[in-house]
């Protein structure tokens, strides 16, 4: 603080004159010093009005320094701050300061620190002082205070935690909540950047890092990051954490202040969520049934995959069209016969059900009603031949009302048939036998015939009883196997030669005097693995076919064939060759169905079984039947096994 | 029942099964003299014989070998003005409602399945025919 001599104090005495010129001189070198300050320099008298300025205040006020000297301080002075300068005049401390408002010669209020120091040398006492600009550094100080009045208003939730970055003291205020979600009291951690930058998780620092640093060079005009923070008891919770930036009129950041959120609940609501989608997203893609939703206005929403494969109908096309433009372009792909009903199944009543392609006035009602509720058959044409189960699952109130599945059923559909075909089949060919048994016998009961012809028709009895006991046998027979799946059969090592000689002996054709050609078996007989009493029952049908179907005679064979496969060893097949009436192509594609008979008049009998049983004992057998067949010619069958050694090998070198 | 069955002496009667055991006793059944029997082992011959012969009767299988099964033949003969009057008995081993239905839709007068038994359906056709009589 530089002091001003008053002259007047000063010339009071000649004894002082020597002392006054020296202070003269002293005086203009501080003027001098004093017009070049950028503060104002200020002297007051004891009313308070101006006695001295220096230059700055013409350049800081733009007032002229003769039109100021003189004149009451306080006229300068802001109004609202006039309270103050009072106060500040008052007191006695030798030095003090006080920030107040001066109005510039255009009206403008720009604000100062007034210091002030009491004059008491002289007798006249006064004060003096300086005034320095810091309208800047107030600005941005009260504009910061706004923001984060602001900013506490709109941001902070009553639980969010508080914190208060100062970017030029590097000073950090964490709020007591702030420090409560993470499970510590106010004074048990410092209020400081490390200890939120320490307790960031890993994987998610880099990223909060980056959010920062984006709001600080004004890339975001906030700030914004969800991360993890280590809590005291060591897990994690997902915090939400905002902030504004302030920054000084040159846009240098001073402050950085926000809040934190602790969102852990939700984040696991929501994660919990997001990986419900995921798997319900993955059960819908990779799901093998069609599904579609339904959205609440009728709208479909969305198709998988499957339904797509299934109906040939591109998922682009189908989001977004009604409910009725999907059911009309299912309709378009569907067998003609069978017409797709959309219909809900409680109207299903009133359908002009076409079910069987009958004419529905002539077919009983009860016979439409095969759906049961909320399921229908959907029967496709196109991409290919499709029988689709529908279900329709409706929902209350939900954004998705409807949702529909479609299974792909054909192969059920398929096997349903054939199992009633099988049974209808069944019942029939044991009717058939049944009929003549039942009929000829009540004539016998209730006419007279003569002894010829009496004796004729029991013979037919006979005849019939006989074949549907042999019918019921062979059923059984293939429902054990079926159903045992060859646990019953007992394997062991079978002679060859033994196997045939015994079939052949065993094979009894009444009223036949024809023999079967034995192959003369010259070497050891080869042997396989099997259940010999089911082989032989297997081989014994092959040769009675092979008898019945050459009515006419001609020889039939039996022999063995052999070669050796790479991967399976050395093969031997037993053969049986007739000369007989043989097979079509189209006949020997059927010779393994239950029930189907090349001949049908009769004329043969037999059940329809034999060639199915013997390709059930063949199959558990693990061996294979090949039949070459002529029609007009005969049929050559061969029952393949692969041949074991004596050694009980599989495998025998042909040159060993 | 009897002056009128008197009355019809010659009515004729086709057979139709592929079954040679069934068509004998068919023809066992109804050989006491009234009718005047043809037999036929399939739908083809069945039609022909029924086109040729106008039967009052056709015992007619239905599972039959060739390209027409005994439905069919139905159809036909209860389709065909000359021959629609012709009093056609369904005589199959298929028992199921369905099979039924097919035979009530092919227009069938009536449909027995087998086994059956001869005294009854002797009953049944003569109880047909009585019930015609003017």
């Amino acid at each position: 603080m530089r002091i001003i001599e008053e002259k007047e104090n000063a010339l009071h005495t000649q004894a002082n004159y020597r002392l006054v010129e020296a202070l003269s001189a002293s005086e203009a070198r501080y003027r001098g010093l004093l017009e070049n300050l950028s503060e104002v320099v200020y002297a007051l008298d004891n009313r308070l009005r101006i006695t001295f300025l220096n230059r700055a205040w013409v350049t800081l006020m733009g007032f002229e320094l003769d039109k100021s000297l003189g004149r009451p301080l306080k006229e300068f002075i802001f109004s609202e701050d006039h309270f103050k300068i009072d106060a500040l005049f008052r007191e006695d401390k030798a030095t003090k300061h006080e920030e107040i408002r001066l109005i510039s010669s255009d009206g403008t209020a720009i604000w100062f620190d007034i210091s002030v120091r009491q004059e008491s040398s002289g007798l006249d006492s006064g004060f003096s002082g300086t005034l320095i600009n810091i309208n800047e550094r107030k600005l941005a100080t009260l504009a910061l205070k706004a923001s984060e009045e602001r900013y506490q208003m709109v941001a902070c939730a009553a639980n969010d935690g508080i914190w208060d970055w100062d970017l030029i003291t590097d000073k950090v205020y964490l709020s007591p909540r702030w420090k409560a979600q993470l499970g510590y009291d106010d004074q048990e951690i410092e209020s400081s950047f490390s200890t939120w930058y320490s307790r960031v998780h890993p994987q998610d620092i880099d990223e909060a890092m980056s959010a920062v640093m984006d709001c600080l060079e004004g890339r975001t005009p906030h700030y914004e990051s969800l991360h993890r923070l280590r809590h005291r008891d060591g897990s994690y919770r997902w915090i939400f954490d905002r902030g504004v930036v302030l920054r000084d009129t040159a846009g240098i950041p001073l402050r950085l202040a926000g809040s934190h959120a602790d969102v852990t609940l939700l984040k696991s609501v929501e994660d919990a969520l997001v990986i419900r989608e995921r798997e319900l997203e993955a059960i819908f893609s990779i799901s093998p049934d069609g599904i579609v939703t339904v959205t609440r206005e009728g709208l479909v929403s969305s198709v998988n995959p499957a339904f797509e494969t299934l109906t040939g109908l591109n998922k682009k096309e189908l989001v977004g069209i009604a409910e009725g433009e999907l059911n009309a372009r299912l309709a378009m792909i569907c067998d003609k016969r069978f017409p797709f009903e959309p219909d809900e199944p409680d109207s299903a009543t009133n359908r002009p059900g076409n079910l069987f392609g009958l004419d529905s006035r002539k077919v009983r009602p009860q016979l439409l009603r095969r759906r049961s509720y909320g399921e229908s058959m959907i029967r496709l044409s196109r991409p290919k031949v499709r029988v689709l189960k529908r279900l329709v699952r409706r929902m209350q109130g939900q954004e998705i009302s409807k949702v529909m599945y479609f299974r792909d059923v054909t192969i059920e559909t398929e096997v349903d048939r054939m199992k009633s075909e099988f049974l209808s089949t069944a019942a029939h060919e044991l009717r058939t036998p049944m009929a003549s048994v039942y009929g000829f016998s009540e004539l016998l009961l209730m006419r007279k015939f003569s002894p010829e012809a009496t004796h004729e028709i029991l013979q037919t009895i006979h005849s019939q009883s006989s074949s549907l006991v042999k019918m019921l046998n062979e059923l059984l027979d293939l429902a054990r196997i079926e159903a045992r799946a060859g646990r019953d059969f007992v394997f062991a090592e079978i002679n060859v030669h033994e196997l045939i000689r015994r079939s052949v002996a065993g094979l009894m054709v009444p009223g036949d005097a024809r023999k079967v050609k034995l192959a003369r078996f010259k070497s050891k007989s080869p042997k396989i693995l099997g259940d010999a009493e089911k082989l032989q029952q297997a081989l014994t049908n092959v040769l009675s076919n092979a008898y019945k179907y050459s009515p006419h005679g001609g020889e039939i064979e039996v022999r063995t064939d052999t070669y050796l496969d790479v991967d399976l060893g050395r093969r031997i097949a037993i053969t049986v060759a007739d000369h007989g009436v043989g097979m079509t192509q189209e006949q020997l594609s059927h010779v393994y169905e239950r029930f189907w008979r090349a001949d049908t008049s009769g004329k043969y009998p037999g059940t329809g079984l034999g060639m199915s049983l013997v390709k059930e004992i063949m199959d558990i057998h693990q061996a294979e039947i090949e039949i070459l067949s002529t029609f007009g010619l005969g049929t050559t069958v061969k029952l393949w096994f692969t041949q074991i050694t004596d050694q009980g090998e599989t495998y025998e070198d042909p040159h060993g | 029942m009897k002056t009128l069955m008197d009355d019809e002496k010659h009515q004729t009667m086709l057979i139709v099964d592929d079954n040679g055991d069934l068509r004998r006793l068919l023809r066992l059944t109804f050989g006491y003299g009234k009718y005047k029997i043809f037999e036929a082992e399939n739908g083809r011959d069945a039609l022909n014989l029924a086109i040729r012969e106008n039967p009052d009767v056709i015992l007619l299988d239905i599972m039959m070998p060739g390209e027409l099964d005994g439905l069919q033949v139905c159809r036909m003969i209860k389709a065909s003005e000359d021959l629609k009057h012709c009093c056609v008995i369904l005589l199959t081993a298929r028992g199921q409602k369905s099979d039924y239905d097919k035979g009530e839709e092919a227009g069938a007068d009536f449909y027995i399945t087998k086994p059956f038994s001869p005294v009854d359906l002797i009953e049944v056709i003569e109880s047909k025919r009585f019930m015609e009589a003017p």
